[in-house]
């Protein structure tokens, strides 16, 4: 990973919190939270160049449920995070 | 899991920000090396701020008197508020206690939210750059 480590990134994940990277020249954007006390939501969108198509998106009923699906998404190209996680550049803006 | 190990959660972790300027009373924070976003927790402050490379507002958070993080207030798209993924819009999300005093389980981000017609009204100042607030 470009910009941090990806134990790092992958903590940053599961904390929900708005996380930007660029992965093959696409700026994407991934935030998560709780619609209710009984769900949470994951989900990835295209940031830059924008885009309204949709990358990823997890519902559950567990944070932690979320982010397995999240390392397991293979939504880059059918490639998963750790298959990856090399070329994505964590950035902050 | 989780990672949120911070001052509030009782570890003296290095703080890895520096303030590169002030609106207000708040400071301006930006991340030293690999450090991302602001803080889940505060040292001492009430609020920080982030702003993006162009000088205009990216995000606001608000911190207790725990240090706990309990608001953000940021710009950017929110499908949930707008219909689409690229109308940038001022809107806010709520954290509990959880999220900043512990380093793993459960904790509650609420679902993005408009800004009330208070809050823009309390907090415009801050918002540098942003249009049609």
């Amino acid at each position: 990973m470009i910009g941090g480590n990806p134990n790092d990134f992958l903590n940053r994940i599961y904390s929900c919190q708005d996380t930007i990277f660029i992965y093959k020249g696409i700026k994407y954007w991934f935030q998560g939270y709780m619609p209710d006390d009984s769900s949470v939501h994951m989900e990835v969108t295209q940031y830059e160049p924008s885009n309204d198509r949709e990358v990823w998106r997890y519902d559950a009923t567990t944070i932690d449920e979320c982010w397995q699906a999240f390392i397991k998404a293979p939504f880059f190209n059918g490639k998963s995070f750790w298959e990856i996680e090399q070329d994505i550049e964590w950035v902050d803006y | 899991m989780g990672g949120r190990g911070t001052f509030a959660a009782g570890n003296n972790t290095p703080y890895s920000y520096q303030t590169v300027g002030k609106i207000g009373n708040v400071k301006i924070l930006q991340g030293i090396g690999n450090q991302h976003g602001l803080p889940e927790s505060s040292h001492s402050s009430a609020a920080y701020i982030k702003l993006k490379p162009d000088g205009t507002f990216h995000e606001m958070r608000f911190y207790n008197k725990e240090h706990v993080l309990y608001m953000e207030i940021a710009y950017h798209a929110e499908e949930s508020l707008t219909g689409n993924r690229h109308t940038p819009i001022l809107h806010y999300h709520m954290y509990d206690d959880r999220f900043s005093k512990n380093n793993t389980g459960a904790f509650h981000r609420s679902s993005a939210a408009r800004l009330t017609e208070e809050m823009k009204a309390k907090y415009k100042k801050y918002f540098k750059g942003v249009k049609n607030i």
